[in-house]
């Protein structure tokens, strides 16, 4: 191969039970077949990991991916993706954080990290350019994220090391445990932790000196800077620079659909939220604006909070899906405790969009009975209770009396309560999440068909943020699935060249292609490849049919694609939609034109091989067919 | 002197930078054509438990010009700048020693030492800056580095 653009070349492999360090050269046609960032990281799960693998076995792999641009001057350019066969929910698992690991890792000469085996002992990965060397980690077991990540850039004198690290929970197993780069920038979803606490892998620290090159550099500038100047005209920009997600709050409460005491309540009045909105109490908090690496947007802020109870408690602003899941969902209306207690989330490392429902469900059960003090260590778990949420996070982490009930995950955990509790456990396909927003139909069937289980960055189209127009309510639109397939594609995109969708599906969505022609005009000057808009479409083909037939391999069906069971069978308890439900016949009609449009089977919703064939997928397609999945080519 | 008639200078508002580093990446490649900190001419200094932010780059104090052993630093009165001669510079160090302001980076690729050249007068850090942290004016006046850096 010649000299690469946009990407290094190289994939880095640690085996960490034999202590093994391979460099292997990237393909050209994984390159240009899958881009980057979860796409590659999907089809390397796909390849080598199956139904037999054990999540928490040394089998497993942990796949670190950039994007071609990760490193380069662009908004929203700071992503990576973490893959991993998920420990939570037994499939496809993958994270994405922000910050600046990823591009240090580019720095460092490498596209793709993986990292399979168990040490016997506690260890953290240092990899300086072409030097990579596993170290003891026996003096950071035990230790928070944020403590992680100070000790070790102070052990390896060097403050500018960008380091990925594990708390206690992912120490401890905890299904949910999340990986966190710089303290903030969190691979939150579906337990990338977890799997590194498996492996005896407390952290990895980066630093590089490499160029990342460009094929066209004066086009790419050109681009890049055309960039620059239009996200801050879109229409959403300058309020989500200013308040960043937490804005959701009002948005979803204005519209009946903010989850609040494990949504049995959808909407709260002004009085009480203004305590937690994020546009009120900010601005007295506020240190300064923070960005992730080469984000001229600069979305996150730095707050200390100077009074009250949480006073000299400081860090990243929380994000909705933190603020949603920690206080709304547990009945807290005050902006410090969603610092406070996301931070803590931060530092043991647990994802807080998984712990929050997974919290609220026990929250419930004790409402109703079905829990006791006895059964709780004593905490009660009273809405609002601010004290018993603090508590149970640490106990979570260390797996300690109930907290270990609740450590694997929503679903186990309603199973292990017992006396119908599952009945107020909500989850797809093994993973929660904080939304309810039942009443929009593109959103559930993005939710529902999300290849990680309940997402919402995987194709759900939200109302009154990106759809255009008033949002249209208990509507089953033929339309739908197409939109549902289009933000697919826009996500999809963005995650494969790990640019935020901050600055894709939401920024530039009035460019109707949410910026698709973008990327793909970026990716075409960065790396030299011709990428007509129409190849960045297949290359998002391919990534959703490998992750379709990986769940298809796990031994799911379409049944599994449906949205939480409270939203068939709990109506809306209030606002417009009041007394309401999803109508399943009506979605698994949706259902069937969204498996059509991906050229799978109408029935089944598993790819036909034909479309996988298309797509330089055969083997895929034999594989499905060994596992009496896929049929013949007609 | 009056400072507005100064030759122009980066001036530096630390409070409010970002830590995006666009600056080091337009840097880098306005000089090199090519994406990498290691070999820009202005770097941020970060301390993420704090929220701190804050550019590190040439004041143009001269200090570094007489560290240098092997004459391959020189003033270059026109842009009023320090000027790296590639070919005499050996990347012992010397000078990023001598920086008080840890403006100096060796650039890990030519092994030389890198100086902000001002872009010959048209800094490209200050034209993407996009939080207003940097700005050509007659002399450097951040208040609030001055007095903790400036030994």
């Amino acid at each position: 191969m010649a000299q690469w653009h946009g990407w290094m070349g190289t994939i880095l492999r640690v085996d960490l039970s034999t202590g093994k360090i391979t460099k292997e050269p990237l393909s050209e046609d994984l390159a240009y077949s899958f881009v980057g960032g979860r796409g590659i990281n999907s089809k390397i799960l796909y390849d080598e990991t199956d139904r037999a693998t054990n999540p928490l076995g040394p089998e497993n792999r942990l796949i670190i991916g950039t994007g071609p641009t990760s490193g380069t001057l662009g908004l929203g350019n700071g992503r990576f993706t973490m893959t991993v066969k998920s420990p939570l929910t037994g499939i496809l698992g993958d994270g994405s954080g922000g910050g600046h690991f990823g591009a240090e890792v580019k720095f460092a000469g490498y596209d793709h990290l993986i990292i399979q085996g168990r040490s016997d002992k506690p260890v953290y990965l240092w990899i300086k350019d072409g030097k990579v060397v596993i170290k003891d980690a026996s003096r950071l077991w035990g230790k928070t994220t944020w403590e992680a990540d100070e000790k070790i850039r102070e052990e390896l004198g060097d403050r500018d090391a960008k380091t990925l690290c594990i708390g206690q929970a992912g120490e401890n197993l905890v299904r949910y445990a999340f990986a966190i780069a710089q303290d903030e920038r969190v691979a939150a979803e579906t337990g990338m932790g977890c799997v590194m606490g498996s492996k005896n892998l407390k952290a990895i620290a980066v630093r590089g000196s490499k160029s990342v090159k460009a094929a066209h550099p004066d086009q790419y500038l050109e681009i890049v800077k055309k960039w620059f100047e239009d996200v801050p005209k879109q229409h959403m920009a300058a309020l989500h620079k200013k308040i960043g997600s937490p804005y959701l709050i009002k948005v979803f409460n204005q519209v009946y659909n903010l989850g609040i005491r494990n949504s049995q309540q959808l909407h709260e009045s002004e009085e009480v939220l203004k305590k937690l909105y994020a546009e009120v109490n900010m601005p007295k908090c506020l240190v300064r604006d923070i960005a992730c690496f080469s984000c001229g947007h600069a979305c996150q802020k730095f707050l200390r909070i100077d009074e009250g109870p949480y006073a000299g408690e400081k860090g990243m602003r929380p994000e909705y899906g933190c603020t949603a899941s920690l206080c709304t969902q547990l009945g807290v209306f005050d902006f410090a405790f969603s610092l406070k207690v996301t931070n803590l989330a931060n530092q043991f490392g647990i994802d807080a969009q998984e712990v929050g429902p997974t919290m609220a469900m026990a929250f419930e059960c004790y409402q109703r009975g079905i829990l006791t003090r006895k059964q709780t260590d004593g905490m009660k778990l009273e809405w609002g209770n601010r004290k018993a949420i603090l508590e149970l996070l640490r106990k979570i982490a260390y797996r300690e009396g109930f907290g270990d009930v609740l450590a694997d995950g929503c679903l186990n955990a309603a199973k292990r309560i017992g006396k119908g509790a599952e009945k107020y456990g909500y989850h797809i396909k093994g993973k929660s999440h904080c939304d309810r927003l039942t009443a929009y139909i593109p959103c559930v069937m993005g939710f529902a068909l999300a290849s990680r289980g309940w997402d919402h960055l995987r194709g759900a189209v939200f109302p009154h943020i990106t759809a255009g127009g008033p949002p249209k309510f208990w509507d089953y639109d033929p339309v739908y699935p197409k939109m549902v397939t289009d933000r697919e594609h826009i996500d999809t995109a963005a995650d494969c060249l790990e640019i935020c969708k901050w600055l894709t599906e939401f920024e530039l969505m009035e460019e109707g292609s949410g910026g698709v022609s973008r990327m793909a005009e970026v990716l075409s000057a960065l790396t030299g490849v011709d990428f007509s808009e129409e190849r960045l479409h297949k290359v998002c083909d391919r990534v959703y049919n490998v992750e379709r037939a990986y769940l298809t391999k796990m031994g799911l069906t379409r049944d599994d694609d449906v949205a939480p069971h409270h939203f068939y069978d709990q109506p809306m308890p209030e606002g417009p939609s009041q007394g309401r439900t999803l109508d399943r016949q009506k979605f698994e009609e949706l259902k069937d034109i969204f498996y059509e449009l991906r050229g799978g089977d109408k029935k089944t919703g598993i790819p036909k091989r034909e479309t996988l064939e298309g797509l330089g997928l055969k083997y895929v397609a034999d594989d499905l067919q060994n596992m009496g999945a896929c049929g013949e080519v007609k | 002197m009056d400072e507005g008639q100064r030759t122009p200078t980066l001036s530096i508002d630390s409070k409010k930078c970002t830590g995006c580093r666009v600056c080091e990446q337009i840097c880098t490649f306005s000089h090199e054509r090519e994406f990498n900190p290691r070999r820009a001419r202005i770097r941020i200094l970060m301390r993420e438990k704090e929220g701190i932010n804050a550019p590190l780059l040439c004041r143009q104090c001269k200090q570094c010009l007489s560290a240098c052993k092997r004459d391959a630093l020189s003033w270059d009165e026109g842009i009023s700048v320090v000027r790296v001669d590639r070919d005499k510079c050996n990347g012992c160090g010397l000078c990023i020693e001598a920086c008080a302001y840890a403006a100096i980076q060796k650039d890990p690729v030519t092994k030389k030492v890198n100086i902000c050249d001002l872009c010959n007068g048209d800094p490209q850090c200050v034209k993407w800056c996009t939080a207003a942290v940097l700005s050509l004016t007659g002399g450097v006046r951040d208040a609030s580095q001055s007095e903790t850096t400036n030994r």
